[in-house]
């Protein structure tokens, strides 16, 4: 394989360092779950359950409150109404009961969480070492991006920054994957890649939750289909 | 969290704002440029009365410190924000170490603007007396501590305000007087080889002050700005 090239999804099948952990809850639970900021509600009344196992797609216009959804999954947010659990944990608990979970989670935002002043290389190296999952192998080579690993991520375009967020993703599986359009700024050959994660993380007793604007990439995967309009989650029509 | 781990993200933290700022430089390309004119320009602004440079010299590098290093430190002590500070609380960071980090982060470049401006004032201000290293040295760390920690510690209490811009020079500078106070007496003490211990303690003082303070508000901050 050309290290400029698609991801081996043989190769990268073999370097999962994830132990399953084994539960019959569902990993997330929303009940009545509302959010408001500033005077202005964003979601409310949300139920949703998401199992081991699902990909669950979440569509909807924009400022419907997806993006706000995923990072109340994420427990970066709070509700302000309702209560829910995920990973087992309280949504609306104490910070340092939420660390726990919070290590178990991933979050790839709309925006890439990159330093712009640091090389591609140092911004999967340095989360690593935070997480003390050092990567076995070279995270970079396997997304295409061995060539350019020492360029600055602020010259990086959309789609390299999208790569490095996954090359990251190498290094460990998370219990619950949270993708916001996931696809976006990449090319039709890292979609390959993206289908390894998902797949990694639900055959490793997780689940995904992708945000998408694009069925055509995202469909196969999906188990259940979401839509978020105007602040309330429904089932998707099929 | 272990002790261990706790003092390990610290490390980290001071390690990674240590290598942002070498990739982006704006303390040594920026801040410390300007500070040397502006001690440059203050000779110029006050004659030829050799014997008022001599006495201010001290007080002129602390102050030209503090000034500028306070822009260097409200900027590199800040919490980061945005998608890179989720990835951070998703991967376990304490804020209270993310605090610290920064802190130790941000004085380590402030010791090293403090390292180029000093040669410059004694050839400015050529101040008299023979000084006490050992006195000196202590000073500079326990100030540029202070002002790391100071620094932090706003940029942090301000994170999420629309007008924290404006807001951290105003809050930080005021508190920093105590600083100025301790490190140019201090300086001038050293220099006249009378001790300066008095004003040493005070700048540890203040520094334990600002840690607990700041180790204490670090977390409680963070979740009240998301």
């Amino acid at each position: 394989m050309a290290d400029n090239g698609l991801v081996s999804a043989s190769r990268l099948r073999g370097a999962s360092f994830y132990t399953p952990l084994v539960s019959d809850q569902p990993l997330v639970r929303l009940v009545d779950v509302g959010f408001a900021t500033s005077g202005s509600v964003i979601l409310h009344r949300v139920d949703l359950t998401v199992e081991a196992g699902e990909i669950v797609g979440i569509s909807g216009p924009n400022g419907a409150g997806k993006t706000t959804l995923l990072r109340l999954l994420a427990t970066l947010l709070r509700p302000t109404s309702g209560s829910g659990t995920v990973l087992g944990a309280d949504t609306g608990g104490r910070p340092q009961d939420l660390v726990r979970v919070r290590r178990q989670i991933a979050l790839v935002g709309h925006f890439p969480a990159l330093w712009p002043e640091l090389t591609l290389r140092q911004n999967v190296d340095l989360p690593a070492g935070l997480r003390h999952d050092p990567p076995d192998g070279d995270p970079l080579r396997a997304v295409g991006l061995a060539g350019v690993a020492g360029v600055k991520a602020a010259q990086a375009s959309l789609g390299m920054q999208r790569r490095v967020e996954f090359a990251r993703l190498l290094a460990w599986t998370p219990r619950l994957l949270l993708l916001d359009e996931p696809h976006a700024g990449l090319d039709e050959s890292a979609g390959p890649l993206v289908d390894h994660l998902v797949t990694r993380v639900t055959e490793g007793d997780g689940a995904v939750v992708m945000v998408s604007h694009n069925p055509n990439r995202a469909g196969s995967l999906l188990t259940r289909s979401l839509s978020v309009t105007a602040g309330t989650v429904v089932e998707a029509p099929a | 969290m272990t002790p261990g781990a706790f003092w390990r993200q610290v490390g980290w933290v001071f390690a990674k704002d240590l290598q942002v700022e070498v990739r982006g430089g704006v303390t040594l390309r920026m801040a410390t440029p300007f500070a040397a004119l502006a001690l440059l320009l203050a000779p110029l602004a006050i004659g030829t009365d050799t014997a008022l440079l001599r006495r201010i010299g001290p007080g002129m590098l602390w102050l030209v410190v503090i000034l500028f290093g306070m822009t260097v430190t409200l900027r590199s002590g800040a919490p980061e924000s945005g998608p890179v500070r989720d990835l951070l609380t998703l991967s376990g960071l304490d804020p209270a170490a993310a605090f610290l980090g920064r802190s130790l982060a941000s004085a380590v470049l402030l010791f090293g603007v403090t390292l180029v401006l000093a040669p410059l004032m004694v050839v400015l201000y050529a101040p008299e007396g023979s000084p006490g290293w050992g006195w000196l040295a202590l000073l500079a760390i326990a100030g540029v501590m202070a002002l790391g920690l100071l620094g932090s510690l706003v940029a942090t209490l301000v994170t999420g305000l629309r007008e924290r811009t404006a807001l951290g020079p105003l809050m930080a500078i005021p508190l920093a007087v105590p600083v100025l106070l301790a490190t140019a007496r201090g300086t001038d003490s050293a220099i006249s080889q009378q001790g300066s211990l008095s004003w040493l303690l005070l700048l540890v003082a203040m520094n334990l002050a600002l840690v607990i303070v700041g180790v204490l508000l670090a977390g409680p901050m963070d979740e009240s700005t998301r």
